[in-house]
């Protein structure tokens, strides 16, 4: 809906737009700890590190810490090894689907845990594209329009992130493509990327991750923050920090997720 | 015999009107000459009664923008007394101070209220010149627009949802159009606003924080005229008439926008097929049926049109009806009985191939009402009644055109309820200087079924679920509101006036954004939500300086305010059965001081207002539980509004603004998620947007005026100095340097012109 607005504002509106000097306050450093698992043999990467200041810094500040574990409730355990500042690497343990992992980092005497679920994976049925001629859509130019058909199952909560890629390159500026189950339990789903328009020849390629609800309410109150910058009154509306996935109050996630991808080039058949 | 008669007391009562249009006038003042203090005020349906010695009297009546009148006469008996007052007109070549201003602001019992005509709006320049009510009330102490150009508005550091807008007693769920650029009243339609700021009578209730009371029109009962108007943005016809002459009138008003139009004539096939407009239709019906009897039907109805031809449609609007008979039981008792009807509703369809969904959410009211006005006389009324309001809230409904499709039809339960109230509010002269209003409200709100209702734990789990059947009592909120308010006059020209409020409120507006947006969702009390409660405490001084050629006024409040509403982090409103689940409830505290300055008459004549206030909210859940600035918390609030009258056919106008920035939240620092740049929040409304200020210029030429018709052109232009005022700041990355993050203005109308004509005829 916010995009909605945005694009009555700047289409019909006399809208200016310009970049600003703001005097932050500084506030303390937050520990963030961002970890994957997917459902492959690995290895798989936790890094460490400390927000900075908004303006001016660039980058990560890295946070090196005592330990870093991962556990299954299988029963694998596993100690990560530092492979760099602030950065551990597994070297055994595998992704499974169904399977529910425990992110345990030790930092400065303090436990912090996330659980997280695999849920299975879904595979994409068919993508389909097809040439938009209109300039003004919601991607704002001409091009292919492409949409993304996989089976929902019936009678669970499902919960979806898409990823596109445009010859290499991941398209997430404008936030992450989330879906739920929500009004379409058992379904087939047609997931357009309404933004998006790709020409002839592009190399794409389409990720279906399946995620659990811990991890795709992180990513939706995520876009909320990324989208902030729209709508009447938005950015002045509240905003916080996305809930933790942690048993303290820390930024970051860890998320256990199933990925099923196509990769495809558009020509004209 | 004569002499028993002259110790009688007799009634003299009747309606005061517009001699050119027979339009009743609200708040008219009958007094007599020799005993000031005896006098009356017409109600809002432009009748008084006033009781008297009989004997000898010189009755003076008088009404703002109005010629004064008086009779002199000898009252022995029981009147009935018709007053029709002349309008002073702008033509008339001496435009110099009336013969006696009023002085109402000064020895009323009104607190923080403020009366607007249409002739206040009509010389204060607005953006695309497209007047509004509205936006005229944001230019007063104490009420402070909701954003750039929006006719949105916050009184005295309360929310939105906090002002009870009636349109001819309808509730007017959402009141603006077009992301709230423009609000739903067509001031052609509009006879009278009043706008009270919590100090309300204990005939209103239902909101803490303000009511706006807005009446239509009636209708010329003397003959034909009308208005009719084109503007930059929207045209507007205006068409009264007599049904029978003296007895009877009808009003019809309608306006539309027309972007879409020129969108159509655009090159851009895309364009062409783009809607996007908005329209409102007024119309008013009065019948005077005898001395005793009179009936009034008015209805609005308005919609908002957006859509892109095969993608996506969006269309909101409200439609509101009432019936209304006036009867007057004797001569100091007078009745009025209303049926009311309103509804507010929005959908959204959305086209994704051949399936076609639609999301639609609605609240219908159907409220019956019964007013009496008791003129005891020697300045006391006694106004008592009561009303019974049927609620039905849509919360939200997905349906799909197409079976077996994507999206599943889904349909959160609709929710109903009753909400009345009884009142009795006394208002009476003690002495010559001292007058009282006291009053008390009974209202109660109760939860109905069919439908479920449940309450959440602090995790928004379900720990009580029950279903009830039809009319079946799911949950009763109810509560008392006492009312006061006092005058204590100085002297002649200066008033102390001091009020207490309490008011509930027991409908709830859920809103993702600082303003009201189409989308919004109105939540009934129910077994998890409580009803809000406000207590409002406020003392004004107030002075007539030079025979009222200026007016002083100042107020200072404060108000404390019960279970107001905020959402988790997160919150997701959207369809949602479980939304009760998602809410926070807290505290509120607002206070300040307001100053108005006012030059009544003149060649130059205006304004100057003055606010400063403070209002925090503080929820356990959040901002680790300590009170934060509001949205609505702006420090300092200026609006100076000005019309100079060079001559009778030409005035320039103006209007300032200043105010403080918003309380936002920036962020104090940032991380990275997967690679891409997150700002990270420390405290809740830390900062402030930048300082916010504009001028505003305006030209009325009236170019041609005869016995018949009357012609004119306004200019105008917003933002005249070009202030590039924020209307958001989003914190980004950078497009030109990947890595970095920026702080990116959006500012909106810097030097936006405009001109209409109009021709009253």
């Amino acid at each position: 809906m916010k995009r909605i607005y945005c694009l009555l504002i700047v289409s019909f509106l006399f809208a200016c737009e310009e970049v600003i000097d703001i005097d932050l306050n500084d506030a303390d450093s937050k520990l963030v700890i961002e970890g994957f698992i997917d459902n492959s043999n690995g290895p798989f990467t936790v890094n460490i590190s400390e927000t900075i200041n908004y303006f001016g810094e660039t980058g990560v500040v890295p946070i090196n810490v005592e330990s870093v574990m991962i556990s299954s409730a299988a029963g694998d355990n596993e100690e990560l090894i530092q492979v760099g500042e602030g950065e551990y690497r597994t070297t055994n343990i595998s992704g499974k689907p169904n399977e529910t992992y425990t992110l345990t980092v030790m930092h400065n005497n303090i436990e912090i845990t996330s659980t997280s679920t695999m849920p299975s994976p879904i595979e994409i049925n068919k993508l389909h594209y097809v040439f938009d001629d209109r300039e003004f859509n919601p991607a704002g130019e001409s091009g292919f329009e492409v949409t993304c058909f996989f089976n929902d199952p019936v009678g669970e909560d499902n919960y979806y992130r898409l990823l596109i890629y445009q010859n290499g390159e991941i398209l997430d500026d404008s936030g992450f493509y989330l879906f739920d189950d929500r009004f379409s339990d058992g379904n087939e789903i047609s997931y357009t990327f309404f933004d998006r328009r790709f020409d002839l020849d592009d190399t794409i390629k389409v990720q279906l991750r399946t995620l659990d609800e811990q991890t795709y309410e992180y990513y939706d109150q995520l876009n909320d923050l990324l989208g902030g910058g729209m709508g009447p009154g938005a950015g002045s509306a509240a905003p916080g920090n996305p809930n933790t996935v942690y048993n303290i109050d820390v930024l970051g996630v860890f998320a256990a997720y199933a990925t099923n991808t196509v990769n495809f080039t558009i020509i004209i058949e | 015999m004569a002499e028993i008669k002259a110790q009688n007391k007799v009634n003299i009562r009747g309606n005061i009107r517009d001699a050119e249009t027979g339009e009743d006038l609200i708040g008219a003042a009958v007094y007599t000459e020799n005993k000031f203090n005896t006098g009356a005020v017409t109600n809002l349906y432009g009748f008084y009664s006033l009781t008297l010695a009989a004997g000898d009297y010189t009755l003076k009546i008088q009404y703002i923008g109005y010629e004064p009148f008086q009779i002199i006469a000898n009252f022995s008996s029981d009147t009935t007394l018709n007053i029709d007052l002349t309008p002073q007109s702008s033509t008339l070549e001496e435009i110099e101070v009336i013969a006696e201003a009023e002085d109402n602001k000064v020895t009323s019992l009104e607190m923080g209220t403020s009366k607007i005509s249409p002739k206040d709006i009509e010389n204060i320049p607005v953006l695309f010149g497209e007047k509004d009510v509205l936006k005229t009330i944001q230019l007063l102490p104490g009420i402070q627009s909701a954003g750039e150009g929006n006719s949105g508005f916050f009184v005295r550091g309360g929310n939105s949802d906090q002002n009870l807008i009636l349109l001819d007693e309808a509730t007017v769920y959402n009141a603006s159009h077009l992301l709230g650029f423009f609000s739903v009243f067509n001031s052609s339609a509009i006879k009278d606003v009043k706008v009270i700021k919590g100090d309300m009578p204990a005939q209103y209730g239902g909101r803490l924080s303000s009511v706006l009371d807005i009446r239509m029109k009636e209708g010329n009962s003397k003959e034909f005229s009308g208005e009719a108007s084109i503007g930059v943005i929207a045209s507007k016809l205006t068409l009264e008439a007599p049904i029978v002459k003296d007895k009877g009138s009808f009003m019809l008003s309608g306006r539309r926008t027309y972007l879409d139009l020129f969108l159509r004539a655009s090159s851009n096939e895309d364009l062409q097929d783009t809607q996007l407009y908005f329209y409102d239709l007024n119309a008013k019906a009065n019948y005077r049926i005898n001395d005793k009897n009179r009936i009034f039907l008015s209805g609005y109805f308005g919609r908002d049109v957006f859509g892109f031809e095969d993608t996506f449609g969006f269309d909101w609007g409200n439609a509101t009806g009432t019936i209304r008979w006036n009867h007057l039981f004797s001569d100091r008792l007078f009745s009025n009985n209303s049926l009311i009807y309103s509804d507010y509703d929005y959908s959204v369809s959305i086209i994704d191939g051949d399936e076609e969904n639609e999301v639609a959410s609605a609240i219908q009211d159907i409220n019956f009402k019964q007013d009496f006005d008791y003129f005891l006389g020697n300045n006391s009324t006694l106004k008592f009644g009561g009303n019974l309001i049927y609620h039905t809230f849509l919360p939200g409904e997905i349906t799909s055109s197409q079976e077996g499709g994507r999206i599943d039809d889904t349909k959160v339960e609709e929710k109903y309820a009753l909400e009345g109230a009884f009142y009795v509010s006394y208002e009476h002269k003690i002495s010559p200087k001292f007058s009282l209003q006291y009053g008390l409200r009974y209202s109660l709100f109760n939860a109905i079924g069919p439908g479920t209702y449940k309450r959440y734990d602090e995790n928004g789990n379900v720990i009580e679920e029950q279903t009830y059947d039809d009319f079946e009592s799911a949950q009763y909120h109810d509560g008392l509101e006492p009312r006061l308010s006092f005058n204590y006059l100085l002297n002649s020209n200066s008033s102390i006036k001091g009020a207490y409020s309490r008011n509930n409120q027991y409908v709830h507006l859920l809103s993702n954004s600082t303003t009201t947006t189409p989308t919004d969702i109105w939540v009934p009390s129910s077994k998890h939500v409580s009803p809000q409660i406000g207590d409002q405490v406020s003392l004004g001084y107030y002075r007539d300086i030079q025979s009222g050629k200026y007016e002083f006024s100042t107020e200072i409040y404060y108000k404390y305010m019960d279970n107001v509403i905020d959402y988790k982090t997160g919150a997701d409103l959207f369809v949602n059965e479980d939304i009760e689940a998602e809410l926070l409830f807290g505290e509120g505290h607002a206070y300040g001081v307001e100053f108005l300055i006012k030059k009544k008459t003149g060649k130059f004549s205006g304004w100057l207002s003055y606010t400063l206030s403070r209002s925090e909210r503080a929820f356990e859940e959040l901002n680790n539980g300590e009170a934060f600035p509001s949205r609505q918390d702006r420090t300092h609030d200026i609006s100076l509004v000005g019309t100079y009258q060079f001559n009778p056919k030409l005035s320039l106008s103006f209007n300032w603004i200043f105010y403080t920035g918003n309380a936002v939240t920036f962020p104090s620092g940032k991380y990275e998620i997967e690679g891409i740049p997150v700002a990270y929040y420390t405290e809740r409304n830390g900062y402030r947007m930048p300082d916010y200020h504009r001028l505003d210029l305006g030209v009325n030429w009236i170019t041609k005026t005869t016995k018949k018709y009357e012609s004119s052109w306004n200019f105008s232009i917003y933002n005249a100095y070009g202030r590039e005022n924020a209307f958001t700041i989003s914190f980004q990355e950078s497009e030109d340097n990947p890595g970095t993050t920026e702080a990116v203005r959006l500012a909106l109308f810097s030097f936006v012109p405009s001109v209409s004509y109009t021709i009253k005829f």
